[in-house]
């Protein structure tokens, strides 16, 4: 063992600990990515639309397929941003581009952004559902089902609808929500479908009935509505100044692009080659969404006829088309229903985002010391940063309070948010040009050199529709000025007597941990790197609460076995975006944590090896250093939300995710008692019970019998009976194998699928005494 | 209807040619990488049938 991992005490020789900078990822493909993305970007369809056409009339899916066109040029924006190799984050970025002040108000600018997405989606959502009532009890009416045509108020429903989401979430992401790609890809599955039908009955209805095109976007065809025009209501500007009277209808659709941001958060995850991969989705993503939110507006506009669009599918336009469509009307109410179930997934989906996303950041500026670490403080029973959880739903309940359940209102507010991110991400991005001379991937085009200056033609004409839009809105959106700014000046506030708190509190506990820590930087994990044996035991720690399991481990291992304690670093969405720097992923949580950990070690008279890697997946981080250190077990405490067996069943997934080459290794969960189960991850001999050896062995006495068939082996049984039985699961007897093992597992209640995976709770405990 | 002062008729002027110039510029970024992006796509396909 090295002398860097020597813990000795504080104030002799400072303790050694290894950071890994480069985050653990289980890496995703392109089209899982885009799928991400577009289950958030894909969402604002079901109230774009509507939305930009109350404000600027009949006119406004033009304004929806130019803003869906213009989105793939801030795309491109974020490409660049997400090809250079910066670390720190968001307020990070910002901050070096533009200095502290800015960087304040852009993630304040962020953070109404996230808030407002939740409500908007909530109450979009509430309102597909209160509608699909509403037409199934005036169907029923119509059809002589139902007495009396009973309406639900929509607004009403839709608030209380959102207000029951939101809380659900909230519980969620307390207890701390397991986020999967997989779901993304599924629901974008039947999206995919909803889209594919809707456009395909949209074509069928126009060529039916005939359809007229929308007004051409031209300044003679606006119509703005009164709040359409907030503080310049009074004025004749929109229609004496012609583009500017595009420039206000453009700005009422922006918010069609919003979820946008998510493209770079998802960026860290995709698999290699990352830039080609991320081309790739940022091309599927366009094509995607122009077709989903661009047509389908337009069909909306161009099939369900005025009088009812205007008033009764004024927040659902979706269902309005489903409604209007060329057929029977049992169909078109059952496609409804379809629509409503296929909104209900991805605008709620699109609330627990919210909730997650502006969790991530405000976790991240707390890190870099902007918010008090009051607001970090884990939960005591599941480990989440609970208060900043609270604090984002209760703005977002008093959010949806407020408005109403009327979505326009939401809907106007909300451009505020995304049209600000988007500008003062470009902005950095153009500043960053000049300023940032590392590693930079991809440049967006044209960029033209004069005089060995380089110009970012392309970079700097989309900051000016930004800019120019942003500044617009700030004239015509009343609701959006008053409540982005009064909520970006909140949290300014917020942000900046929490930096002054915390840079006193910060001059002692820098002094402190450079004092008592020596932080090694190491890209990557690897035994030469670390200076650790082969043979290690790992120990997973994140509460320093509960360290028990540390104690089993240096109570039952030989002090010539190295112990390698392991904090993994989790970087949410919404953070994932860049890097963390050194100081970021060894906070002031590992310090204690670690410091905990040392005076444990110090209480056994043991060393041990110190170790904080970043991640987006625990389980991934785990598997993958202890790879990489060939440790020969990993070991960790009993989790306070799930049982062993699903501890061992997610470690053992993140073991069989893992790239080749990967060795199999044993996992120990220590509980509270001390008592200690053990599985087994990766490929191995399982384990037989007693009447299964007696049951081959009993086949191989009746089969030895048989003339010519003396010779035959134990193990040639197993090996005929397997492959027997793999052909049989993969032919016709599949069904009938998997009830079997259906009636199996429900007799052993209670471990759920920790043989899934490969893993078995009854292999050989290694470190008994 | 309120008059317009020069200032505001500057500013407002202002933010059209913003809008108007940025706008002529992204469409240029726009065909630009959306041919950048598609030669990726192709380049990689041609790559992945060798």
């Amino acid at each position: 063992m090295p002398d860097a991992s020597k813990a000795s005490p504080p104030g002799q020789q400072r303790v050694r600990i290894v950071v890994a900078t480069s985050v653990m990822l289980t890496f995703i493909s392109f089209w899982r990515a885009a799928a991400i993305v577009l289950n958030d970007l894909g969402s604002s369809a079901f109230y774009a639309g509507p939305i930009a056409e109350q404000a600027v009339g009949k006119a406004a899916p033009w304004f929806i397929l130019g803003v869906m066109l213009f989105a793939f040029t801030v795309r491109a924006v974020y490409v660049e941003s997400c090809s250079m190799f910066v670390r720190g984050g968001v307020y990070r970025v910002v901050k070096e581009a533009l200095g502290g002040g800015l960087a304040k108000v852009s993630v304040s600018a962020l953070m109404f952004d996230y808030i407002l997405t939740g409500p908007i989606s909530g109450v979009s959502a509430g309102h597909y559902i209160s509608g699909l009532i509403n037409d199934l009890f005036h169907t029923a009416y119509t059809h002589g089902f139902s007495p009396v045509a009973f309406q639900v108020n929509e607004n009403m429903a839709a608030m209380v609808f959102a207000i029951i989401m939101t809380v659900y979430y909230w519980w969620q992401n307390t207890k701390g929500i397991e986020e999967s790609s997989d779901k993304a890809l599924q629901v974008m599955k039947i999206v995919t479908v909803m889209v594919v039908i809707s456009l395909g009955w949209s074509v069928i209805t126009l060529l039916k009935r005939g359809g007229q095109l929308p007004p051409l976007p031209f300044p003679s065809n606006l119509h703005f509505s009164p709040e359409a025009l907030g503080f310049i209501k009074n004025t004749n500007w929109a229609q004496t100044f012609g583009l500017f009277g595009v420039l206000v209808a453009f700005g009422h659709s922006v918010l069609a692009m919003s979820g946008e941001e998510t493209l770079a958060q998802v960026n860290r995850e995709l698999a290699h080659p990352k830039l080609t991969n991320l081309k790739k989705a940022a091309i599927v993503i366009g094509i995607y969404s122009f077709m989903f939110t661009g047509l389908i507006t337009l069909f909306g506009v161009m099939i369900v006829p005025d009088n009812v669009r205007t008033t009764v599918y004024k927040d659902n336009l979706i269902s309005g088309l489903a409604m209007s469509f060329y057929g029977p009307q049992i169909l078109r109410l059952i496609f409804q229903v379809f629509v409503v179930i296929v909104g209900f997934l991805m605008l709620s989906g699109a609330i627990n985002t919210s909730i997650i996303g502006a969790n991530g950041v405000l976790n991240r500026i707390s890190e870099d010391g902007v918010l008090t670490d009051w607001f970090r403080k884990p939960q005591k029973k599941y480990g989440t940063s609970y208060r900043i959880i609270n604090l984002i739903v209760v703005l977002q309940i008093i959010t949806i309070i407020a408005s109403g359940g009327n979505v326009y209102y939401l809907g106007e507010a909300y451009a505020f948010g995304v049209i600000w991110s988007f500008t003062f991400n470009s902005f950095s991005m153009l500043v960053l040009r000049f300023k940032f001379k590392g590693i930079r991937g991809w440049k967006m085009p044209p960029n033209i050199t004069i005089g060995g200056v380089e110009i970012p033609i392309g970079l700097g004409s989309v900051f000016l529709v930004l800019l120019s839009t942003a500044l617009t809105n700030l004239m015509t959106k009343s609701i959006a000025t008053v409540a982005g700014l009064s909520f970006t000046i909140m949290f300014l506030i917020i942000f900046t007597v929490s930096e002054r708190i915390n840079l006193r509190k910060y001059a002692n506990v820098q002094a402190s941990m450079k004092e008592h820590f020596q932080l090694l930087h190491r890209d990557t994990v690897d035994n030469q790197g670390v200076g650790i044996k082969p043979g290690n035991i790992l120990v997973a720690v994140r509460d320093y609460n509960t360290l028990n399991h540390l104690k089993w481990v240096l109570t039952h291992t030989s002090p010539d076995i190295d112990v390698v304690v392991l904090a993994a670093r989790l970087t949410g969405p919404g953070s994932a975006e860049y890097d963390l720097s050194m100081d970021q992923i060894f906070s002031d949580y590992e310090q204690t944590l670690f410091t905990r950990a040392v005076s444990v070690a110090e209480s056994f008279g043991r060393h041990i090896d110190l170790l904080v890697v970043p991640a987006r997946d625990v389980w991934s981080a785990i598997v993958q250093t202890a790879n990489a250190l060939e440790s020969s077990a990993i070991v960790a405490g009993l989790s306070s939300k799930m049982t062993s067996q699903e501890q061992a069943f997610y470690l053992g997934r993140a073991w069989e995710a893992m790239p080749e080459p990967k060795k199999q290794t044993l996992f120990q969960v220590v509980r509270p008692d001390m008592e200690v189960e053990t599985f087994r991850i990766g490929p191995h001999t399982p384990s037989m019970r007693t009447e299964d050896v007696h049951l081959v062995h009993r086949i191989w006495l009746d089969i030895t019998r048989v003339k010519g068939l003396e010779k035959v082996h134990h193990s040639d049984l197993v090996s005929m009976a397997l492959t027997r039985f793999a052909g049989e699961f993969t032919g016709r007897n599949r069904d009938e194998i998997i009830r079997d093992l259906r009636k199996l597992e429900e007799r052993r209640a209670g471990l759920p699928s920790a043989k899934q995976a490969g893993n078995e709770p009854d292999g050989p405990p290694v470190l008994r005494p | 209807m309120t008059s317009t002062s020069p200032l505001t008729r500057l500013f407002l002027e202002t933010l059209q040619y913003m809008f108007g110039v940025g706008m002529i510029g992204a469409s240029v970024a726009f065909v630009l990488f959306l041919v950048d992006e598609l030669k990726t796509v192709v380049a990689d396909d041609a790559d992945s049938n060798h």
